[in-house]
């Protein structure tokens, strides 16, 4: 059952049951109160009928000795009476012991004639004829051997309750309709936020991240709405983070496998030429230096791979090095490159000492000056410096071709080439700058890069501190 | 033979398929990158592209939008060997897709089978004093009919296909007799011997030492 339903529904039979409870607590009441009233009524009535009687009884003495005793004297005293009463629905009768003299009334309780000595007056109401009568009974003083007896109708009070009891049924019938279409209207606009929760919920779980609750309340369910949509923005973050480590990944597999099927299908290539072939000396000549380059680059790829899985779990000890000496190394160790291209090295160190590890560090300067030299014309320079600015700074700043502003963000990511086509006209197979930007995270560094096409291109390390 | 277009940026796969296709009596012309390709394409009349998808300055997908690519037999050659490229490309019509890296008979094979679908050429296949009718597979020998076996024949055309090229005895079974086929290498052997005689090939068909046997022209 839903949540709203069993509102409704309690809701609703506990209502009724209160209302009914009180309906029949008032029309109890009410119906006992008449009830006592015309039981008072009829004790009065009774006794004015009784003095009346006596009165009457003692007139007839006057005139005959027996007036008192004799059945058919007294049933003619009484009779005016009776025929004055009936009307008024008021029964008259006459007793000597138990015994009738006179009487309009039919079945009665004969217990009601017991009367002690001690009590003057017995009363009751019962039903006779399907009809309700008070019956009123007491001795006349005067003729202590005779009992009197009055009834009185009071079927219309019994006429009454069931008049109103019909009344409050209808009545019931109209409170439950009222009630029960009011409640509901009140329970579907009260629980419309759970509702809305609801659908946004499932459509989340469905797997649209992106949609949020909008209920701009300010009760509870306005509270929970905002609660569930900051636990939706972090999910959505989650979500969104793990997509792209995901693709991040599947992007690095990819690249990965191109960067290793291009020299492995030259090295099956002319590994199956050299064996199958019926070729000239030249075409082996060519064939095999063709085997080699691309051996060669195979084995570069794995060492740059080998050096970022080492990366990848390396917590490095940091050390005071001095920036001179680093510098000395780096130009020791890029001269080859250099000179191979006609280029030249220039230093300068305004910061004697850097804290970091040095093989690290060698290893990212020799990274950033082989891609300057790369990006470099014959002749030109490469400057590498160090100074301070607030932190520490090293800047690698060649005069080569520059790179376009949209592809800065992305140079840093394994094997991202800004020649799309991969083309090795510049050698080196796209890791550098991946391992350059993991060194330097690794000494919580910073990497800036500042790029002009065809003016060049400058790379600074910012550290964190001294 | 063929006149051939290969377009792929790397220089030394580039270089091999060339060699490779030459051996086959085809003749080649390189492009390095997408602009060369359409360069090439529209200057001459070529019989077959291989196209490679990562270009410089325009990729094969791109490049297969153009008429001329579209009009030509086209085989993709590329690294990515994602089913969904590989749809992509044959979608964008090209005739055949070779996944990288790939052998040179399987690459030989499927240039001769796009070649054989498009030309109409009638395929004929001199040596010496031997005339091949590979599409009536029929033989000639000095102008006389020569009866070929059935599989004798399937052996025939392999090393036609692969001329100049060894292969070894279980790569022609596979080939020849197919991969289902359980035989000895040795009946490699046999039929090589007849073929020999029945054709006068005793010196073209050559034995490559402990490797198995080349057709050289």
């Amino acid at each position: 059952m839903k949540f709203w339903q069993k509102i409704f529904l309690g809701t609703l039979i506990i209502f009724i049951a209160a209302f009914d409870a009180g309906v029949y607590i008032l029309t109890t009441y009410a119906y006992d109160f008449n009830r006592q009233r015309e039981t008072e009524n009829g004790i009065r009535e009774q006794s004015v009928i009784v003095s009346s009687v006596t009165g009457r009884i003692a007139n007839a003495e006057t005139i005959y000795y027996d007036a008192s005793t004799n059945k058919e004297r007294l049933a003619a005293i009484l009779q005016p009476l009776s025929d004055y009463y009936e009307p008024q629905g008021v029964l008259l009768g006459l007793f000597d012991g138990d015994t009738e003299i006179c009487s309009d009334i039919g079945n009665f309780d004969k217990r009601l004639l017991e009367l002690n000595s001690t009590q003057t007056k017995n009363t009751m109401d019962s039903l006779s004829d399907d009809r309700r009568y008070v019956f009123v009974a007491s001795q006349i003083p005067e003729y202590p051997h005779l009992t009197f007896v009055y009834a009185r109708d009071i079927s219309r009070i019994d006429a009454f309750r069931k008049d109103i009891s019909r009344i409050f049924l209808a009545l019931n019938i109209v409170v439950i309709v009222f009630m029960g279409v009011s409640i509901y209207l009140l329970l579907r606009y009260m629980t419309r936020p759970i509702k809305e929760l609801n659908k946004v919920t499932t459509e989340i779980a469905g797997g649209a991240y992106e949609k949020r609750a909008a209920l701009n309340r300010t009760d509870e369910f306005g509270s929970l709405e905002r609660n569930f949509n900051l636990m939706a923005d972090s999910v959505e973050k989650n979500m969104e983070q793990l997509k792209n480590a995901a693709e991040e990944r599947q992007q690095f597999i990819d690249d990965l496998t191109h960067e290793m099927k291009t020299p492995m299908t030259s090295i099956l290539g002319y590994a199956e030429y050299l064996q199958n072939a019926k070729s000239t000396c030249e075409d082996r000549e060519i064939a095999l230096a063709n085997l080699y380059d691309a051996a060669l680059r195979l084995g570069n790829l794995s060492e740059k791979l080998t050096e970022i899985a080492y990366l990848r779990g390396e917590k490095l000890e940091m050390q005071s090095v001095n920036v001179n000496e680093l510098f000395d190394t780096l130009s020791n160790m890029t001269r080859p490159v250099l000179e191979n291209r006609q280029l030249t090295l220039e230093t300068h160190a305004d910061v004697a000492e850097i804290k970091g590890d040095e093989t690290l560090l060698i290893s990212m300067l020799t990274n950033l000056v082989e891609n300057a030299a790369r990006a470099s014309k014959a002749l030109s320079t490469i400057k590498v410096s160090a100074f301070m600015r607030k932190t520490p700074v090293i800047e690698v700043k060649d005069f080569g071709c520059g790179i376009e502003y949209s592809q800065i963000q992305k140079i840093v990511s394994p094997f991202y080439r800004v020649d799309k086509s991969r083309s090795r006209k510049f050698g080196g197979v796209g890791l550098g700058l991946s391992i350059v930007s993991q060194i330097a995270a690794l000494h919580g560094a910073e990497l800036e890069i500042d790029s002009e096409p065809g003016v060049g291109t400058t790379v600074r390390i910012i550290f964190a501190a001294l | 033979m063929a006149n051939i277009l290969v377009v792929e940026d790397d220089k030394s796969i580039n270089d091999l398929i060339v060699m490779n296709l030459k051996l086959a009596g085809h003749t080649c012309r390189q492009a390095f990158d997408g602009e060369e390709a359409v360069r090439m394409v529209k200057e001459r009349q070529m019989d077959l592209v291989l196209l490679d998808v990562l270009l410089p300055y325009r990729d094969g997908f791109s490049l297969m939008e153009q008429k001329v690519f579209r009009d030509k037999p086209v085989i993709f050659l590329t690294a990515k060997n994602a089913t969904a490229d590989k749809v992509k490309g044959l979608k964008l019509g090209a005739d055949d897709y070779i996944v990288k890296p790939f052998e040179t008979v399987e690459l030989l094979a499927r240039v001769e089978a796009v070649l054989r679908r498009m030309g109409p050429s009638q395929r004929v296949f001199e040596i010496g004093n031997t005339v091949v009718y590979l599409d009536r597979r029929t033989v000639t020998v000095d102008g006389i009919l020569t009866e070929l076996t059935n599989r004798e024949f399937e052996l025939l055309e392999v090393l036609i296909n692969n001329r100049n090229l060894a292969l070894s005895r279980e790569k022609l079974l596979d080939l020849a007799w197919g991969y289902d086929y359980y035989g000895d290498t040795r009946t490699v052997d046999v039929h090589i011997t007849k073929l020999r005689k029945k054709l006068k090939l005793e010196n073209e068909i050559k034995t490559v030492y402990k490797h198995g046997y080349r057709l050289e022209v």
